[in-house]
């Protein structure tokens, strides 16, 4: 139980002439809430006392100048999102739809308004939709170039675009669009808290895929920073999320572990259930590594009802994948089969196609371990496999040859599937080296 | 008196922690309907809704708001007495707040904008800019001439630069306050590393003297409690005043203002605690 701000007041004046009251102050004492609440309190009380805060009224009580002009700008600005919405709206239902508008090459819809829907809608679908995410942040580029008057356009489009690249796991793509708006933001003015977003976006695909974790850890270092600066805890606490995920590249899981913690204990303070999904889901997988499964387990199971609640479509069935995975860890075998089929449906559903092929060969591997090799050979042949680089995909395709040629020979092991599944895994970062062939 | 379901309403809750009447109220009501050309009405009505007992039209909570704020010097809003239903809030017109189904899908996709309006505002997008602007835009250009030294019109350009840029990226920057405030501080530093020759020394560049970092602190919170009291009533300003600056007994005030000290104290307690409601939302700290 915590005093209202009226009785704090009260015992303010009172306490001014020394009437203090007993069961407040015994309170204060033990409430940091409360005793905050008073200390700013007394901040307000001791201006009151300053000659120049009275002298500075006048100045604030004068009507602010120029404000017409901005609440002009605003709205026009809220009347083109708003006719870019209603133009949009038919065309958002689904990706086919989207397509069939031809929206960035219809001249009708080359206006700012509809640059900036676009780019919102597809980061609000990024966890959910992102391959429609990415679809839509590329007519928002293309549209935005054809207007070419307005570089934040632009660079926040692309910025977004290679968000949705990113989810995808087209880390290379995703670079080389983060190069881009990161050049056109440097050319403008206020860009610090642009630029940090694009810091931030940068470290985590540094720590996802080219496993440059110091370059993570100060790319996301940096970001924090600003973002505390700019008071945006939920982007602060991202950061957080890249930072503990790097030092556990650099100094371990248990490093990495304690530092989650720590995100989970300030998202949970700030009622941050976003965040807290993806920090139990990463806390998950480093107690995975310090071979804590029950832990693990208990945390994905957190994760994936917060991803399942905010409709993180892609994080809820990596989780689905991770728990299947984990009963096949624990020798569950059979269900963790059947889980693992339902999960790797899900994830090519999603067009998570690495993801999908990691997670079929989880399952074939499970299949195989059962003495149940029916449909392993057909469902592996459906694996389809594109990495950003021709050699990666040549090179994963020559691996594949090897499952399919044991399957059909009917001499696939366990052990066979995950020496390729460990492999296709290291692939995106080492794309250059070929599969060992099995001894 | 507690309503029937055994809670105190807000309006009875302020009628009784400022001694109001609700015959004072409908008096002072009345004189304001006149005025205004509003419906007029009556002390039971007012009775009524103070119980809980009777709902009242938006043109009736109007004035039952400036009676009240005339009778206590404060600068209630209707939701600090009424509980305001989500369908009193204004639709929306063409710079409004469009909610447009944009799938079909069984879960409604996320809103894919933020407007300037805070969801639970109850405000068009305009008035909630217009309140955002009038809260701040004087804060940050004084903070600007007393802080960084720039030159007042100067920062006038600055801070609506700072607004500008904010509008542009309205749809991703999510806490506002804190973006303003950032914005501007880097602006004043980049405004003088542009004229670097006739440059002050910044806060910035000197960081180690704790002495001076304290200082500048207390010239933002004194910055800010400055702009509290310009948003209190005047009768609250006044009190807060005469006891804090003067440091008037309450005896005193009680006198000058024509009445009693419990009012007075009442009146104190009140009104720092509504001071203390708008220094929070400023800063962003405490509860």
């Amino acid at each position: 139980m915590h005093f209202s701000d009226d009785d704090l007041s009260k015992f303010r004046n009172h306490h001014a002439k020394a009437a203090a009251d007993a069961a407040i102050e015994r309170h204060l004492a033990e409430c940091r809430d409360c005793a905050e609440t008073m200390e700013l309190f007394r901040e307000v009380d001791a201006a009151l006392e300053r000659p120049q805060v009275w002298a500075d009224v006048p100045a604030f009580l004068a009507p602010p100048r120029r404000l017409e002009e901005l609440v002009a700008e605003q709205a026009a600005i809220e009347r083109q999102n708003a006719d870019a919405l209603r133009r949009l709206a038919p065309h958002l239902k689904s990706p086919m739809h989207f397509e069939d508008a031809d929206v960035a090459g219809t001249a009708r819809f080359h206006d700012a308004g509809v640059v900036r829907m676009l780019t919102a809608q597809a980061a609000a679908l990024r966890d959910s939709k992102p391959k429609f995410a990415l679809e839509l942040a590329t007519a928002a580029c293309l549209v935005a170039r054809k207007l070419n008057s307005d570089e934040l356009l632009l660079a926040a489009a692309t910025r977004e675009r290679a968000n949705a690249l990113r989810f995808l796991g087209k880390f290379r793509e995703a670079i080389t669009a983060l190069d881009e708006a990161e050049s056109i933001f440097r050319r403008m003015p206020d860009a610090m808290f642009d630029l940090a977003i694009v810091d931030y976006i940068r470290a985590t695909v540094a720590i996802q895929f080219e496993e440059r974790a110091s370059e993570a850890l100060e790319l996301a270092r940096s970001a924090i920073r600003t973002f505390r600066e700019y008071g945006d805890q939920q982007r602060e606490l991202a950061a957080r999320l890249v930072e503990s995920e790097a030092v556990g590249t650099v100094s371990g899981s248990s490093a990495s572990a304690a530092a989650y913690e720590e995100v989970i204990n300030l998202a949970r303070g700030l009622g941050r259930d976003d965040i807290l999904a993806h920090a139990y889901h990463n806390a998950a997988t480093a107690y995975v590594e310090l071979s804590d499964l029950d832990k693990a387990e208990r945390y994905y199971a957190e994760a994936l009802a917060r991803h399942d609640e905010q409709g993180n479509a892609v994080g809820k069935a990596n989780c689905e994948w991770e728990l299947a995975r984990m009963l096949v860890v624990r020798g569950r075998l059979q269900r963790g089969a059947n889980a693992l089929d339902t999960a790797r449906r899900r994830l090519l559903q999603l067009g998570l196609r690495e993801e999908h092929a990691l997670a079929t060969l989880d399952w074939a591997g499970a299949r195989l371990a059962l003495n149940h090799p029916e449909g392993v050979a057909a469902a592996c042949r459906e694996i389809m496999v594109h990495y950003e680089s021709e050699g990666a995909t040549r090179n994963a395709r020559l691996a594949l040859a090897y499952v399919h040629e044991a399957l059909r020979q009917g001499t696939a092991t366990p052990q066979l599937i995950r020496q390729v599944r460990d492999y296709l895994t290291d692939l995106p970062r080492h794309p250059e080296v070929t599969f060992p062939p099995p001894a | 008196m507690p309503n029937r379901e055994g809670h105190e309403t807000l309006l009875q809750g302020v009628i009784r922690a400022f001694g109001l009447r609700p015959t004072h109220i409908a008096r002072v009501a009345q004189r304001l309907a006149g005025e205004l050309g509003m419906p007029s009405i009556s002390r039971n009505h007012v009775m009524r809704l103070s119980n809980g007992e009777a709902s009242a039209t938006a043109e009736r909570i109007f004035i039952i708001v400036a009676a009240v704020n005339e009778l206590t010097g404060q600068a209630f809003r209707a939701g600090d007495l009424f509980r305001l239903e989500p369908g009193a809030r204004p639709t929306a017109g063409a710079g409004g707040t469009p909610s447009l189904p944009l799938s079909s899908d069984r879960n409604p996709l996320s809103r894919i904008w933020r407007t300037f309006v805070a969801e639970e505002s109850g405000q068009s997008a305009e008035e909630s800019f217009e309140k955002l602007y009038s809260e701040y835009a004087v804060l940050l250009r004084q903070v600007a001439i007393r802080r960084y030294g720039i030159p007042p019109d100067d920062a006038e350009a600055l801070v609506h630069e700072t607004f500008l840029g904010y509008l542009q990226r309205h749809t991703y920057v999510r806490e506002v306050k804190g973006y303003l405030f950032a914005t501007v501080k880097h602006r004043c530093v980049d405004y003088w590393r542009a004229r670097q020759r006739e440059a002050p020394l910044l806060p910035e560049h000197d960081t180690a003297d704790e002495r001076q970092q304290a200082s500048l602190d207390t010239l933002e919170r004194d910055l800010t409690v400055a702009a509290v009291l310009a948003r209190l009533g005047e009768k609250c300003r006044e009190t807060l005043h005469g006891f804090f600056f003067k440091g008037e007994p309450q005896d005193a005030l009680a006198d000058r203002l024509d009445t009693t000290p419990g009012y007075i104290d009442q009146l104190i307690s009140s009104c720092r605690r509504r001071a203390m409601e708008l220094y929070r939302s400023l800063t962003g700290r405490g509860r």
